[in-house]
């Protein structure tokens, strides 16, 4: 892995989904696939092969800590940071998600202009320490 | 605070324009999402349209319309019976507000 190209976003709202397109795509210049559901995300890792997946905390079916249990299991996945997306704040809400092996949270809602910025510095401080 | 603002201001044109087209589409999205929300009733159906409305609203260049989503998706959260509450409905009539001024703006 020797540069951040391709990123995944598993969203399950729609108007976020755009605007995290919007974001990664159009400002930062990245290669974006954005899932609406963690299943769907699962079954795209093999054909994507993201560098990083950032993640919804709160999702209708499999929540944003199962899809990251599940990411884990698979071989696409090794050494590629996951990044939680919440709107949730309190900081014991955000210390209780890094326990499930994410690499950050981003809070929602987060600025559109900033977001490659700083998805690209936790992917420059996880990949250096997940196994793979 | 402006209603509506652009986080994308000195962006270049094309990445103005790009985010100018989004707003559009979210803003003419907000009256369904009322819609939702009424319909949603209390509880954590109501608790879930405010928190999606909340978690968006900013990053679309509309902060005050996140925060009032924010406020009342709190209330929900700590209120025990959140039809009867009157801060509840307090705080959904300005997010109500929040929404018709955006409307109106655009």
């Amino acid at each position: 892995m020797s540069d951040l190209h391709r990123v995944m976003c598993v969203e399950d709202d729609p108007d976020i989904r755009m605007i995290l397109e919007f974001s990664l795509a159009t400002v930062g210049g990245y290669e974006v696939r954005c899932c609406p559901e963690g299943a769907s995300a699962l079954s795209q890792v093999a054909d994507f092969r993201p560098d990083l997946v950032l993640l919804d905390v709160m999702m209708p079916g499999l929540s944003g800590p199962e899809t990251l249990v599940a990411l884990r299991e698979l071989p696409e996945m090794r050494g590629v940071p996951v990044v939680f997306m919440t709107a949730k704040a309190l900081p014991e809400e955000l210390e209780e998600l890094l326990t499930h092996g994410a690499t950050g949270v981003i809070v929602k809602p987060f600025d559109p202009m900033s977001l490659p910025t700083d998805i690209r510095l936790y992917w420059e401080h996880g990949r250096g320490r997940l196994p793979g | 605070m402006a209603v509506v603002g652009s986080p994308a201001e000195g962006q270049p044109p094309s990445v103005v324009a790009a985010f100018a087209r989004l707003q559009a589409q979210f803003v003419a999205g907000l009256p369904e999402r009322w819609q939702a929300i009424e319909a949603a009733g209390t509880g954590p159906a109501l608790e879930a349209a405010l928190h999606r409305l909340a978690g968006a609203g900013a990053s679309y260049g509309m902060a005050p319309l996140g925060e009032a989503a924010r406020r009342a998706e709190t209330l929900v959260r700590t209120t025990a019976a959140p039809g009867d509450d009157q801060q509840l409905r307090q705080a959904l009539a300005d997010l109500r507000r929040q929404i018709d001024a955006i409307v109106t703006v655009r």
